[in-house]
């Protein structure tokens, strides 16, 4: 722990590195968002569909479940798992062996270069924010409280993610075929977080299986927080298992961690 | 006729001009600012039937963006190509059964399916006949030395066993014309010889025309009896390596070794350019000074135990074309 | 008709070349699979608690969702790797294709089989035919020749968008992402009864980016539901007809565009 309080510095300036290099990939990253936008478009026409002349969905007025929507798919969008990418990458071009060899972890490597990803990418969200609100909806948070609660557990949502991005990284340590599990990662991630419906609709059996992941703590506890959904105990209740997740999955990380090291250090890479 | 004809090509390309910075970034999107690059400027050429012509530049001389317009892959910006009756990007599918094109360092086998496999999908390709297809590979096979490894896919191939397949499969068809870009590049020296001998044995069994471009000046040297130069796109020299050579070194050196240390060699018409122990370097014009005479004049003065001719290295030649070039106008 | 066989001696050896890699193989088929099923539960979710989109039921839903993915799939078989063409530019690799006796486009399309597209098709078909049970239509032969025309068609539709962008990549270099956002604009436009939309999206999506000519005009003409349209149901009988003028577009548009390739250095 102390070791990655010393090489704080370090990770600042890895960090730093990255808004270049997302400039020289500008053209895919927008595109990227030009097609989530366009989700976001899809999913009110959709729902709203799906609303004309209900009378039984009081319970999660139109107005909310589409701001809900358009800022769950913003932030599935930008907290994403990219470390699974990067360390892949690093291992099928065979740089794990350099960067292991370095003074400081490899993992913190990542997680920095995550966090450099993110903040260069955040200027786009916020630019794109206005086209999110005619796409699908925007409203303020329920009240400062919300809001407040709203960037807690964002930020707790952010490192659940780095987390297990780490882990999905890992896993290409034992293989080198991981496109297809990425594929599957991303829509579950999504469908579970409530991207695409709010968990409060899923028919019973798929709701228990939803309240059991990670993926929750994504999308479908931070904004339930933004709207004011949760409140008071089951706010902090929510929070709770959110941190919850944090720590399982931190337990987690290091132990696949340390048997991916001794792998490579046995197999040389 | 000529089988390839080449008149005043030109060849442009079109840059965006990027400007530097994240400023500069967003300019380019407004701004339609090009820059104009002439790789080729006005290049003629004339390849008879049955010809081996080298041809040589440095990098970014335009040598491969010639042969790329030779071979259809780029539309010139202005000038005429004709080769063997086709305007190769016109007619591109019609040209490509004339043509047979190596890649250096980019094979065109399949990757993963077996040596074999490749070479017959290209059959079917060029639309070969049973028979004829079958005729060919047992030939090629046995010039080329295919047989053990017909069967493995092509990425287990080493480099010189790829370019081997490669040669295959360029001439499987029996093209009228083979171009060859850096045939030789990364090769150990008797893959090298295995593939010059090979290209010398297609020109001159099957009349194939062949035009090189190589680096490697030794390939020039043993295989072509016609260079071409070029240089920041235009033709520097074009003509028979041989009269290359006497125009820019027209001197030959004659060796001699001594039997007996001691004396100086000297000899009427050559000058001594290096004399170690008994080893003498002579320099002569041979235009001027028969070879003949100077081996007579030699043996008669001295104990001579060994005498050898060199010919000026078509290396230092070249780079004293280009040395020229680069000198202040 | 040589061109068609040599079509396919040319997808056989790509097919042996990722046989190959046997285990790669079965993952990818099931990666198409699964791809398409997960897109499809949402669809399920959202119906089986809200029974019906726009007056359209689960069962007709899945009709057009299937209808489309069976097209879909014969793109993806067909023309799945267009998208390779820039990678190809990029690493040197299309010089070669201009110098075989082989249409460049299609040595290019068929320079590698997509394996994953055998699961596109196969749960497309699944999909198609579990909805059938749970609609009424009339099979008829007029019926199944026009079921075939349009898939047919939306085959031919999003592979000519698809080629269209990917032309466009000798001029500017870099459209590879662009092609992802039409094909996801398919993907998930594609699937939904165009009637949710509103005016000027129906418009859009009609008239603009085509989706609608793919699978929900047809599937309009197959539930006899033509009655719902907002254009003159003539355009829905006439749908596949739409995917044949934008691949001709297309083809058009590639010849256009060739000429400019410019062939990166060595």
């Amino acid at each position: 722990m102390s070791a990655i309080i010393a090489a704080l510095p370090v990770y600042a300036r890895l960090a730093a590195m990255v808004p270049k290099t997302v400039l020289a990939y500008r053209f895919n990253i927008v595109m990227s968002l030009i097609s989530v936008l366009l989700q976001i478009y899809l999913l009110r026409v959709v729902w709203s569909a799906i609303y004309a002349e209900r009378t039984d969905v009081q319970a999660f007025p139109l107005e909310q479940l589409l701001t809900y929507l358009t800022i769950a798919n913003l932030q599935i969008w930008l907290v994403n798992p990219q470390p699974a990418w990067n360390v892949q990458q690093r291992v099928r071009e065979g740089q794990i062996a350099v960067d292991i060899a370095r003074p400081v972890p490899f993992p913190g490597q990542m997680v920095a270069q995550h966090v450099g990803e993110t903040i260069g990418v955040a200027p786009l969200v916020a630019a794109a924010l206005p086209v999110a609100f005619i796409a699908g909806s925007l409203r303020p948070p329920a009240s400062v409280e919300s809001g407040v609660l709203y960037l807690v557990s964002l930020a707790v949502a952010f490192a659940v993610m780095s987390l297990m991005g780490l882990l999905l990284g890992f896993v290409a340590f034992w293989t080198l075929e991981t496109t297809g599990m990425m594929a599957i990662f991303r829509f579950a991630n999504l469908f579970f977080a409530g991207g695409l419906v709010p968990l409060a609709f899923f028919p019973s059996p798929l709701r228990t299986v939803a309240e059991a992941l990670p993926f929750q703590t994504q999308a479908s506890i931070p904004v339930s927080l933004y709207l004011g959904r949760l409140e008071g105990a089951d706010a902090l209740r929510a929070l709770a298992l959110q941190l919850v997740w944090l720590a399982l999955l931190g337990v987690l990380a290091v132990a696949v961690w340390r048997r991916a090291v001794s792998k490579i250090v046995v197999q040389g890479g | 006729m000529a089988i390839i004809a080449v008149r005043d090509l030109v060849k442009e390309f079109r840059t965006p001009k990027r400007a530097p910075g994240l400023l500069g970034a967003v300019r380019t999107l407004f701004t339609t600012e090009q820059r104009v690059t002439r790789a080729v400027d006005g290049v003629s050429l004339d390849v008879e039937e049955g010809e081996l012509v080298g041809y040589l530049g440095r990098n970014g001389a335009g040598k491969s963006t010639t042969i790329k317009c030779l071979t259809g892959i780029l539309v010139p910006t202005n000038g005429q190509v004709v080769v063997d009756g086709v305007v190769p990007w016109r007619d591109r599918q019609r040209n490509a059964l004339n043509i047979g094109v190596v890649f250096g360092q980019r094979s065109q086998l399949w990757w993963d399916i077996p040596l074999a496999d490749s070479l017959e999908l290209i059959g079917r390709m060029y639309r070969l006949d049973r028979p004829t297809y079958r005729r060919n590979l047992e030939t090629l096979s046995g010039l080329l030395g295919l047989e053990p490894f017909l069967d493995k896919p092509v990425r287990q191939l080493s480099l010189g066993q790829k370019m081997r397949g490669d040669l295959a499969a360029a001439m499987l068809y029996e093209p009228r014309i083979l171009y060859l870009d850096e045939p030789t590049v990364g090769l150990d020296v008797l893959a090298k010889e295995r593939i010059r001998s090979f290209i010398v044995e297609m020109n001159r069994t099957r009349g194939t025309t062949v035009l090189l471009t190589t680096h490697d000046l030794k390939d020039v040297e043993l295989l072509c009896r016609r260079i071409v130069l070029i240089e920041l796109g235009r033709v520097l020299y074009d003509g028979a390596v041989a009269d290359l050579k006497r125009r820019y070194a027209p001197f030959r050196q004659l060796v001699i070794t001594l039997a007996v240390e001691g004396a100086l060699v000297d000899l009427p018409g050559a000058e001594r350019v290096r004399q170690e122990g008994p080893q003498a370097w002579l320099r002569f014009d041979p235009e001027r000074v028969p070879v003949a005479d100077l081996i007579v004049a030699a043996t008669e003065r001295y104990p001579v135990r060994d005498i050898a001719i060199e010919e000026p290295e078509l290396e230092s030649v070249v780079r004293q074309i280009f040395a020229e070039r680069e000198e202040p106008r | 008709m040589s061109t068609l066989s040599l079509y396919f001696a040319l997808m056989t050896a790509g097919l042996k070349g990722e046989l190959q890699y046997r285990l790669n193989f079965v993952i990818w088929v099931a990666m198409g699979v699964i791809y398409q099923i997960t897109g499809f539960v949402f669809i399920w979710v959202l119906l089986s608690r809200f029974q019906q989109l726009a007056g359209w039921s689960l069962g007709e839903v899945a009709f057009l969702y299937g209808l489309r993915l069976v097209g879909h799939g014969l793109q993806l078989l067909v023309f799945g790797y267009i998208h390779m063409l820039e990678i190809y530019v990029r690493e040197g690799r299309f010089d070669r294709f201009l110098v075989r006796p082989v249409p460049v486009l299609l040595h290019v399309v068929v320079s590698r089989f997509p394996v994953g597209a055998i699961g596109d098709f196969a749960s497309g078909v699944v999909l198609f035919l579990v909805a059938n049970g749970l609609v009424a239509v009339d099979w008829s032969p007029p019926a199944l020749v026009f079921a075939a025309l349009t898939v047919v068609g939306a085959a031919l539709l999003e592979a000519g968008l698809k080629l269209i962008v990917a032309s466009l990549s000798f001029r500017f270099l870099s459209t590879r992402s662009l092609i992802f956002v039409v094909d996801d604009v398919f993907n998930n436009f594609g699937n939904y009864p165009l009637k949710i939309f509103g005016g000027v999206a129906q418009f859009v999506l009609t008239f603009g980016i085509p989706v609608a000519f793919i699978a929900y005009f047809p599937a309009t003409v197959l539930l006899g539901r033509t009655g719902e349209l907002a254009v003159s149901p003539l355009l829905a009988y006439l749908a596949p007809l739409a995917g044949a003028f934008v691949f001709g577009l297309a083809l058009l548009t590639w010849r256009h565009e060739l000429p400019r390739y410019q062939s990166a250095g060595h």
